[in-house]
């Protein structure tokens, strides 16, 4: 298994998806291509100097006072759950080991 | 001698005492039904923003000063990725790369010598959802997720690996404890999960200065138990590496019941998370007033306050008990602002108060008697006006009321007698009643004077000063 | 002209004058409404309810990334089949305050995410001006058709400037901040913006007004400052050179740009190529950090508190099993792709040095808009693409429009000739905050632009 495939499918698990075969192959070839087109931009314009900027630039941030607010009904809160009790959501179990 | 010392670092995380969540108004209030308190931001449901509680900074800030911890010149978030039922949004709100406070440090004293432990960093995040189980969590075939504690801010304080021993990081974190609370950021309850400890347990030969593969050790519950789970580890370590093999770095849970540390392998690979500024959260940059606000409204801290209580001449025992608890120390500052005998108070507030308290189950800003009231009490003691042993009785009825101490001498009745004029006709009175008594004193049995004084106060009931009459009573068997 | 024959719009600007009758407005609009989604699969859901209250009253449709209360958000995914959001979106709610009246939610590509080709889990939008060929979105081709005065949608790379343009309308991306947030399901947190898509500037201007403003529930919405006084005919226009060497450019779009610019030199604005060597980077660095903001987005989407779920051995095979059946394939690369490029490994080589290029790009924007008011490009090196024309994990439709988002800055597309059957659009990317200004001349270019602008 190639190195990329590698990396691709731990990119996969860590967003918890699953490709078939077929799909996962496409999948590597479009990002040996993208790879290539970023290498070929790095060889043209070099950035690795530039200050980063996460998102736009913006006058300030709010914070808020801390005093209770409206919280969500329970029943409103559950109502779009997939599966959910009285009072909790439920999940399936869980595997360690 | 050992051939490998200890090299221990901890991650205590703490709750913080605020009303409402990191990023959203749910009340972070206890007790509450399962997901009573959550809204579309703590679960995180789509196109949710979040808003920055400026309590918590506040408190984080709050904190880090009181760690001796520099101030980041901006307060900002990052996210943390990874799937877990407990977390909502599939990501953890924290300060990955750039903490609210770094480089303070604690002071403390083990075993009589001077440590200084120092803090990396203090950083903010949010708590995350609890599970409910029906027994064992890999029993279950369903687990249930309540959401409530999700969001609710915490602070991580993450050490220096600079404890060396099980001991040490027990003191440190009693310590970490004190300090939090006396800054009022956090109840530190460890039993209740308000207060977590992770350690970060290595061996290295002694004199090295190279680090060894470490272990993540969880599941603490208790200073006892962070001790003894430490212990644990320690000797597991070292009894792996003196037959020469090696620790694998790994996360181990303390079983409390076992007394042993077993390891926690995930099936799964570790994760990869991806930390980077959460976009959503705009930085805001704490002004430098509100920080100088803060650091002012910070009360005396321990080591300042036990410095200057040893100055005042209390032994060490006393200073550690009373700064211990801050609200029991401001009670010793405040009565000692209007009564100068440092030991004498010292031992009531140890004493008396603390039993009282203990025995209502009642903290020190529940008690009706005030540092005023008791230092009064303790004046009148001084200057006579009732027994030290009355005296007692009189404070189980001023902490019970809340009454002045005057007006419970008042209405016991329990003015001492120390008119002198009123003393000698009883003291008269006995010596006639007892003349075999007054023959052995003038014998030489010089103790003989006790019982006569025992006559004098069962004559007053108690209330004359013994002082007083002893004195009037040795007079008056000398001259006669 | 017979009632029969009357646009959405049309009868609400009747029913505004008194002329239409609340009555037949609850009757015809859903027909009109019906008939719109036959045609062109615009809808994803329509409201129940057609009774706008006290005129005056603006039929008005939003994306169904954008959270309502009173129908149904899908996102455009099977994800979300049935979700109804707990609570409506800001900028709906301060819509409606102003008189907009929602008549449903519109088809986008799934999530948002995609190459502006309006396809999600549930339908296709074909483009009203060629039906052999996309609309890019449901809101484009709502408004294309009359059907509403505005289509509130997102954009993140461009998508809303892409197919307001694919659909020969007017499409403005406020600056980041200007609009609330809340309630916009986005995929890319720092690149996505709520903004309009309007028939004409007239519209679009009056649309920002009503959905523009700080919200307590958004922190990083601002106040907006005041307008800056500016004379339409005073500006200066500055044109990144390299815009005519992106590659897939056509020469349809590029014949069109040149007009323009012909028209600018007749009307005496100024308009000068300046030095920009960063386009070629804007695509995949778009790409790269709204993949990774994606990933890290619809990590929500696990099957435990919304959305659906199947069922799994266990919690992680359940969300596995989850997000690879209900996930789109489109979603499903984009994200892995994020992962990817954010990975420990990968994190410097790509995520930071992607955060490097906006940086860059940002700065470089900067500067140039302190000597010109307003950046000038074609909105899409290519007309309306058909549905065969699909495209890779990258594929250049954003290279002209997704520099507004890296940058935050506000910017418009107008039509501004054919290519073919096919509308072409031009955009102004303009300062921060200055949204007026920029109206005013994109009002400029449509008031001008607009005799080239006839339909073959
Ligand atoms: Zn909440």
């Amino acid at each position: 298994m190639s190195d990329l495939l590698h990396q691709l499918r731990a990119a996969a698990w860590d967003a918890r998806l699953n490709f078939a075969p077929t799909e996962e192959q496409e999948l590597l070839t479009g990002l040996e291509e993208v790879l290539v087109m970023v290498n070929e931009l790095k060889k043209e314009l070099d950035t690795t100097g530039e200050t980063p900027l996460f998102f736009p630039p913006l006058p300030l941030g709010r914070m808020e006072e801390d005093r209770p607010g409206k919280s969500l009904p329970r029943e409103v809160a559950l109502a779009n759950a997939p599966d959910a009790g009285y009072t909790c959501f439920h999940v399936p179990r869980i595997v360690v080991e | 001698m050992k051939r490998f010392e200890p090299v221990i670092g901890l991650e205590v995380h703490v709750e913080l005492l605020t009303e409402t969540k990191l990023f959203c108004r749910c009340a972070t209030a206890f007790g509450a039904l399962p997901n009573e308190q959550v809204c579309e931001i703590c679960l995180g449901l789509p196109g949710h923003r979040p808003l920055l509680n400026k309590k918590a900074v506040e408190y984080a800030i709050r904190a880090a000063l009181a760690l001796n911890c520099e101030i980041a010149e901006q307060i900002d978030f990052d996210r943390k990725n990874y799937f877990y039922c407990d977390l909502p949004k599939g990501y953890q709100i924290s300060q990955f790369f750039n903490p609210t406070g770094t480089n303070g440090y604690v002071d403390m004293v083990v075993n009589g010598t001077a440590r200084r432990i120092r803090i990396r960093q203090i950083h903010m995040e949010e708590d995350v959802g609890k599970l409910v189980h029906q027994g064992e969590i890999m029993g279950s075939a369903t687990s249930r997720v309540d959401f409530n504690r999700a969001g609710i801010p915490l602070v991580e304080i993450v050490t220096q690996p600079d404890l060396r021993s099980a001991e040490e990081a027990r003191i440190f974190l009693q310590k970490l404890r004190t300090i939090l609370l006396y800054a009022g950021v956090s109840d530190c309850k460890m039993e209740e999960g308000s207060m977590r400890c992770d350690a970060n347990v290595s061996l290295r030969p002694v004199g090295s200065g190279m680090l060894g593969n470490k272990t993540e050790l969880k599941n603490m519950n208790s200073f006892r138990s962070v001790q003894r789970g430490i212990e644990h580890e320690i000797e597991r370590q070292e009894e792996i590496l003196e037959e020469g093999g090696h620790v694998i770095p790994e996360t181990r849970h303390f079983d409390e019941n076992r007394g042993l540390t077993r390891a926690m392998r995930s099936k799964f690979q570790a994760a990869d998370y991806r930390c980077f500024p959460d976009p959503n959260i705009i930085p805001v940059i704490p002004d430098k007033d509100w920080v100088a606000r803060i650091r002012e409204s910070l009360p005396e801290m321990p080591d300042s306050r036990t410095a200057r209580l040893t100055g005042l001449g209390l032994p060490p025992y006393d200073v550690e008990i009373i700064t211990s608890d801050r609200e029991l120390a401001d009670f010793y500052d405040a009565a000692c602002a209007s009564y100068r005998e440092a030991k004498t108070l010292s031992n009531w507030i140890m004493g008396e108060f603390v039993r009282l308290l203990n025995a209502g189950g009642m903290k020190v800003s529940e008690s009706r008697v005030t540092p005023g009231q008791l230092a009064a009490l303790l004046a009148l003691v001084d200057n006579g006006v009732i027994s030290g042993k009355s005296a007692k009785e009189v404070f189980e009825e001023m902490f019970a009321t809340g009454k002045d101490a005057e007006a419970v001498i008042t209405e016991k009745g329990l003015t001492q007698i120390s008119d002198s004029g009123e003393l000698e006709k009883i003291a008269n009175k006995v010596i006639a009643a007892n003349p075999a008594v007054v023959a052995d004193f003038k014998n030489g049995k010089t103790k003989a004077i006790g019982f006569l004084v025992g006559q004098v106060m069962k004559e007053t009931r108690g209330q004359a000063n013994p002082q007083v009459v002893n004195k009037i009573l040795a007079e008056k068997l000398n001259n006669c | 002209m017979t009632r029969d024959n009357l646009t959405v719009k049309e009868l609400f600007c009747l029913y505004n004058r008194g002329a239409v009758t609340r009555e037949e407005l609850k009757v015809k609009v859903p027909e009109i409404l019906e008939v719109i989604d036959n045609r062109y699969h615009a809808f994803i859901s329509r409201a129940t309810d057609f009774d706008p209250g006290v005129p005056p009253a603006y039929p008005c449709v939003a994306a169904d990334n954008i959270c309502t209360e009173s129908l149904n958000t899908t996102c455009g995914s099977e994800m979300l089949l049935d979700y109804r959001s707990p609570f409506t979106a800001s900028a709906l709610d301060k819509a409606r305050s102003s008189g907009f009246f929602l008549l449903g939610k519109t088809n986008l590509d799934e999530f948002g995410i995609g190459d502006c080709t309006g396809r999600s889990f549930f339908k296709t939008t074909f483009n009203p001006l060629s039906q052999d060929h996309l609309a890019g979105s449901g809101a484009a081709a709502v408004v294309a058709v009359g059907g509403a005065v505005a289509g509130f949608a997102s954009d993140a790379r461009g998508g809303l400037r892409q197919s307001a343009s694919f659909c020969g309308l007017t499409g403005l991306k406020p600056t980041y901040g200007r609009v609330s947030r809340r309630g916009l399901i986005e995929y890319a947190s720092s690149l996505d913006q709520v903004g309009v898509i309007t028939a004409g500037v007239d519209d679009a201007t009056f649309a920002l007004r009503c959905i523009s403003g700080p919200d307590s529930k958004d922190p990083a919405s601002q106040e907006s400052p005041p307008d800056q006084d500016s004379t339409a005919s005073g500006f200066r226009v500055a044109v990144p050179e390299g815009w005519d060497r992106v590659s897939g450019l056509s020469a349809g779009v590029k014949s069109v740009f040149n007009k323009t610019l012909s028209l600018l030199a007749e009307l005496k604005v100024e308009a000068a190529e300046v030095p920009f060597s960063y386009l070629p980077l804007v695509s995949i660095t778009a790409a790269i950090i709204g993949a990774t903001e994606a990933f890290s987005n619809l990590a929500n989407y696990d099957g435990v508190r919304f959305g659906k779920r199947m069922s799994g051995d266990h919690l992680q095979d359940m969300y596995v099993k989850t997000r690879t059946a209900f996930f789109g394939r489109r979603v499903k690369e984009f994200l892995t792709f994020g992962a990817f490029v954010s990975s420990g490994g990968n994190y410097r080589e790509y995520f930071l040095w992607a955060q490097q290029n906006r940086g860059a790009i940002q700065r470089r924007l900067m500067a140039i808009l302190k000597d010109y008011d307003f950046l000038l490009l074609p909105t899409l090196p290519f007309t309306a693409p058909t549905l065969a024309e699909s495209s890779g994990l990258v594929n250049g439709a954003d290279v002209y429009t997704a520099l507004a988002n890296l940058a935050g800055l506000p910017a418009v597309t107008v039509p501004a000739g054919f290519d073919g059957r096919l509308p072409v659009g031009v955009q102004l990317i303009g300062r921060p905050f200055a949204e007026a200004a920029l109206l005013k001349a994109a009002k400029l270019l449509e008031e001008q632009g607009g005799r080239e602008v006839v339909a073959p």
